[in-house]
């Protein structure tokens, strides 16, 4: 079964953007790290659904910012990694490292 | 060249969100869509907007359903219908040695579409109230056509029919009842907000136009509780009330919206005289989670959720305390960076017993 606070695949890639980012991150920010890092296309939908997750599990906060005429008057929602987010990356990391330890996978080689 | 947001996009984009979402991701949006624009051109960035639109829709509103404890409850009564559709199929499609009679599919469908409006009510449109009135009637007429075709068996013993409708009916109703999905409670008229348009459903027991800007007060209105509480008909007497002169007995109130920005408002209430000396104030407590608004179109139902995103000030105004005499009334609200006032309104006490 799974846990309640396990981290699923893009709920850690939210969380190491978030972390890259430390200050500047919110949504605009974290959506375009991950596009970067991982070339993959986010939506904006999924995005916040997932800091909505992360934010119930505890692992990260989030606070709404002055409105900025940039953003045709709107506020930003700054997102932070708290301490309980920052362990659950740290475990998550070691847990795969664990994992991938002493595996090698060599690309497969076709026979003539 | 266009240099705004697609509007028909931003538009359903507003509607699929929850009001706590829009600042942020409308903002998103349109941050991105500006950026585009300079590197890629409108019509690149109007696609990119669009795309993004659509690809967000599906988990916006499965979010907006997660965020409303009743939007929820309505979305699984309309599931438990669904499912009460399946029951009333199945045997119709597992008795095949008999006529199936007419009123199994009539109850399938009555249960099914009821079921789907119930979900597409849930997922599409805002929360508003919904009285057990339609509860009722689904359970009287499904159960008198249960019990229609359970009795009279044939379509032939139509007298037979209506008395079992009639004797039957009721009795099946009553016991329907509890497995018939569950409306959302009724949130009762004592708080309710309609558009100053007036084009919403049902009656308001006020108007309160609400703001659209943060910390944005309505419009200020006066209430006055006539005291006629032996009254059977004390409920229904208007509280709202045009007048601006009072005796000082008279018990009066100053209510008004508050758009709530969420960083710890505060709200009071000013008395001032011609002069403008402040003679009386009070802070006043605000009151969240009251406003129920009657939907008036589609648009104002996305943009407004006002049980969350609203405060109400209800304030009693010491009428018996002041000289008679003509004050203007002020309600303010302020958080730690603005501030908000409101103080157009004008009355007057007249000379009279006090209490």
């Amino acid at each position: 079964m799974k846990r309640p606070d396990a981290l699923g695949e893009f709920e850690q890639a939210v969380l190491v953007a978030v972390a890259h980012l430390d200050d500047e991150a919110y949504g605009v920010t974290i959506r375009r790290e991950i596009e970067t890092r991982t070339g993959r296309t986010i939506a904006v939908g999924a995005l916040y659904t997932a800091i909505d997750r992360l934010e119930a599990k505890g692992f990260v906060t989030s606070s709404m910012s002055d409105p900025t005429p940039v953003r045709g008057g709107r506020s930003k929602r700054h997102v932070r990694l708290s301490p309980a987010g920052r362990n659950a990356l740290r475990q998550s990391r070691e847990f795969l490292s664990r994992m991938w330890n002493g595996l090698r996978l060599e690309p497969t080689r076709r026979r003539v | 060249m266009s240099t705004r947001v697609p509007a028909r996009a931003e538009r359903l984009l507003r509607w699929s969100l929850s009001p706590l979402d829009r600042p942020a991701i409308l903002g998103d949006l349109e941050e991105e869509h500006t950026a585009l624009r300079r590197t890629a051109g409108s019509a690149a960035a109007d696609r990119w907007y669009w795309r993004q639109v659509l690809r967000s829709i599906a988990p916006n509103l499965w979010r907006r359903l997660r965020a409303d404890p009743r939007r929820e409850a309505r979305f699984h009564s309309g599931l438990r219908a669904i499912a009460m559709g399946v029951l009333f199929l199945v045997p119709s499609l597992f008795v095949t040695s008999r006529r199936v009679p007419a009123t199994v599919p009539i109850e399938w469908i009555l249960c099914t579409i009821f079921g789907l409006c119930q979900v597409i009510v849930a997922l599409v449109y805002r929360r508003v109230e919904a009285p057990s009135r339609q509860r009722r009637m689904l359970s009287w007429w499904s159960a008198g056509i249960l019990s229609f075709w359970l009795i009279a068996g044939s379509w032939q013993l139509i007298p037979a029919g209506w008395l079992s409708v009639i004797v039957f009916g009721w009795l099946l109703a009553l016991a329907m009842w509890p497995v018939w999905p569950r409306l959302p409670a009724d949130l009762g008229a004592d708080f309710r907000v309609q558009p100053k348009d007036g084009s919403g459903l049902g009656s308001a027991a006020w108007w309160l136009e609400l703001p659209a800007e943060s910390l944005g007060l309505s419009g200020l209105v006066l209430s006055r509780d006539w005291g006629v509480t032996a009254s059977a008909h004390a409920a229904r007497l208007p509280q709202v009330t045009i007048d601006r002169t009072f005796p000082p007995s008279a018990r009066v109130r100053v209510r008004a919206a508050v758009n709530l920005s969420g960083r710890g408002e505060r709200a009071s209430v000013e008395l001032l005289d011609c002069q403008g000396k402040q003679v009386w104030q009070a802070p006043a407590p605000l009151i969240v989670g009251k406003l129920v608004e009657v939907p008036a179109s589609l648009d104002q139902l996305a943009d407004r959720d006002p049980a969350d995103h609203f405060g109400l000030i209800d304030e009693a105004l010491p009428l018996a305390t002041l000289e008679p005499g003509s004050y203007r009334l002020r309600v303010t609200v302020a958080n730690d960076i603005f501030q908000s006032s409101h103080s157009d309104e004008v009355i007057t006490i007249a000379p009279g017993q006090r209490p």
